[in-house]
């Protein structure tokens, strides 16, 4: 986020408000605000800054603000002023609008709590101009929504799973996350069969069963937070992909760290946990993408086109 | 802290503050005279006497003003009747009322509140199955990740978790997305500028069909991300009828003057594009495409939604199923992974079509 005065106000104003929250007295260290703000701890020293010099003075709408560094962190509090979030601004109004305009029980809620913050746009006009999905379908629907009271009350899911190329099989899994990546919904659980964490496409569920029998988290799963994270597996190996120079230009811009050849292909290396999960995003490019190597990962897109 | 010699530098971020604070210390209006003579960094140059620097303050006063309505600040002036040396006449004055200010309260309905509440504000309520209706929404909306709203939508959600702290997604419910070009951050906004204020935009656009990058001049009615890609609904200057622009295949896109403004039909919703696969995204007439899909591949067919079921084939499963195919390339690259899964009946140039395809990357892994 770009450092302007708007944003900074808005920063302050909600620091003000949190700290003055809880116990003024109490000092909280540069990092716990920094993780609150999603700023850098540089960031957060920079506001306090703007804050010591308000109150460098006495002034009468900032005379019950209290702010100072100690050796732990810093102590900041009111007792008049800012002691709340400011309204939302017109983009963020924006963006809760259309979060809420994507499912079919949010559209009346948006509508109303766009009336009460005023600065967001009107629901209605939101609604023609923007969209993201897909929706998913009522099956899948249903599946995410078992996945979710899953990991929610903790409580075992059993599932009739099919593969890529196995026969359809029951396992029973402990959800932890639900994952959307590019309008696909994983289920990323606990597979007491394989005992190890698996990703489960939510489509390719069958049928799901909720049971009664609770499971204790697994503290040593490592959650899913970025694309990477849905590729990472222990014995993931990597794959050198030539892009032709048909489509090497957005390549480029996707994978800036690829290398050029002489005749205009463009290479990148990519990781593969699942190799059906690379040979599937190639192939959307035909001839246009090439495995270079491994020669087990050409076999594997060499089998798959039959 | 130690004070500077001399006149310090006052950063607007801080007149904003010093401002608002003035003002919400003040329950009743506050005459723009005084606001200028004793909110800092204003107050020097309003002090001074010189009807420049006066002039000046005056600008200042109301760029800030405007510019604090971008936040949701409204700072308007009301017509106040002073006493005294200018008895009876009317001035400008301003109030600063905390609603004007303040994000209302949120609570859950039937709840005590868990902050203590120091500022009279509406209270918005919600119910349960609105509160995860609101949370579901806050996790979809991260996911427009930092390239287009997801600054916004991580500040709005760390407003609305003051008052309702589980409202923030933990781990469990995440939304990822792959890496965009550069192009991107410049065409976006002005994609999103050109929606809003239904102004007509310049670009360069690729053409994947006809492998051409040329000038267009577009009509952008809406946004969409589908699939996790974003696209443009949009009215060419130079054709008939909607056209569905892919953002990341457009260059140099800029905003064209105010006088050329659009009208957007009422009937239009970008929604409408939404659930399309890509392969009905094209400009061209739609043609129906029957293919025969062996079992599990129909049931994830079936499971996204995709095709109209013609028939089942056999007993475990298999379908055969029929598509509305505007564009055969993405549909037949959409077919590939299948491989001798799926089997295209008729017509016979998208058979071929495929054929040719795994043709060529048969030669390519031989």
């Amino acid at each position: 986020m770009t450092d302007l005065a708007e944003y900074q106000v808005q920063r302050i104003v909600s620091l003000i408000a949190w700290m003055s929250q809880g116990d003024r007295e109490t000092p909280v260290s540069f990092a716990a605000a920094a993780r609150h703000l999603g700023v850098s701890e540089k960031t957060v020293r920079s506001d306090l800054e703007v804050l010591l010099r308000l109150t460098d003075e006495l002034k009468s709408g900032l005379a019950s603000m209290q702010v100072a560094i100690t050796a732990t962190g810093f102590i900041l509090g009111s007792l008049g002023a800012f002691r709340r979030p400011l309204r939302l601004t017109g983009d963020e109004g924006l963006a809760v609008i259309i979060g809420l305009l994507q499912s079919r029980d949010g559209q009346q809620l948006a509508r109303r709590l766009g009336a009460l913050l005023e600065q967001a746009p009107r629901s209605a006009e939101v609604d023609r101009t923007w969209a993201f999905g897909p929706t998913p379908g009522e099956g899948v629907s249903r599946v995410l929504a078992l996945a979710r009271r899953a990991r929610d009350e903790r409580r075992k899911l059993d599932l009739l799973y099919c593969g890529s190329t196995a026969e359809p099989a029951r396992r029973v899994v402990h959800p932890h996350q639900v994952v959307q990546d590019g309008g696909v919904w994983y289920i990323i659980a606990w597979c007491e069969r394989a005992r190890a964490v698996r990703h489960f496409r939510a489509e390719r569920v069958l049928s799901a069963e909720l049971l009664s029998e609770p499971f204790d988290p697994k503290p040593a799963i490592k959650p899913v937070q970025q694309r990477k994270d849905l590729l990472d597996a222990p014995a993931a190996t990597t794959a050198t992909v030539a892009f032709s120079p048909r489509i090497a230009r957005w390549q480029r811009e996707r994978y800036p760290d690829g290398q050029e050849r002489p005749d205009g292909w463009y290479l990148i290396q990519l990781p593969v946990a699942d190799p059906r999960w690379l040979a599937r995003d190639l192939l959307q490019y035909g001839a246009e993408a090439e495995v270079l190597e491994p020669e087990g990962m050409r076999e594997f897109i060499r089998t798959m086109v039959g | 802290m130690k004070r500077h010699p001399g006149r310090r530098k006052v950063t607007k971020a801080e007149r904003w503050l010093n401002l608002l604070a003035f003002l919400l210390d003040h329950r009743y209006p506050v005459t723009r005279e005084e606001i200028l003579s004793r909110v800092e960094d204003y107050q020097q140059d309003w002090s001074s006497g010189t009807e420049t620097k006066r002039e000046s303050v005056r600008r200042k006063f109301e760029r800030d003003k405007s510019e604090l309505r971008k936040l949701g600040v409204t700072i308007e002036p009301e017509r106040q009747k002073v006493s005294g040396a200018r008895g009876g006449q009317e001035v400008e004055a301003y109030r600063l009322r905390p609603t004007d200010l303040y994000l209302p309260y949120l609570e859950l309905s039937g709840k005590a509140p868990a902050q203590p509440r120091p500022y009279p504000l509406p209270t918005i309520s919600l119910k349960p199955d609105e509160f995860l209706t609101l949370r579901r929404a806050a996790a979809r909306v991260l996911s427009l990740g930092e390239n287009v709203l997801g600054a916004s939508a991580a500040s709005a959600l760390r407003k609305l978790s003051f008052d309702l702290p589980l409202l923030e997604p933990a781990d469990g419910e995440v939304v990822v997305h792959g890496p965009v070009g550069q192009a991107f951050h410049q065409v976006f906004p002005v994609l999103r500028a050109g929606v809003e204020g239904r102004r007509p935009v310049s670009c360069r656009y690729y053409s994947i069909g006809r492998d051409a990058d040329e000038p267009r001049v577009i009509e952008p009615y809406g946004l969409m991300l589908s699939w996790g890609t974003w696209y443009c609904v949009a009215r060419p200057r130079d054709r008939d009828g909607l056209r569905v622009f892919r953002v990341s295949r457009m260059r140099g896109a800029e905003l064209l003057a105010e006088e050329s403004q659009f009208t957007v039909p009422d009937d239009f919703a970008v929604r409408s594009y939404l659930d399309r696969a890509p392969w009905e995204l094209a400009d061209g007439p739609s043609v129906r495409v029957r293919v025969r899909i062996g079992f599990p591949h129909s049931r994830w067919v079936l499971g996204e939604g995709l095709g109209d079921v013609v028939e089942a084939t056999d007993p475990e499963g298999g379908a055969l199923l029929e598509f509305g195919v505007r564009a055969v390339e993405p549909f037949v690259r959409w077919l590939l992974p299948f491989g001798r899964q799926a089997e295209v009946l008729e017509p016979a140039d998208v058979r071929d079509r495929l054929a040719a395809e795994r043709d060529r990357l048969r030669a390519l892994y031989r």
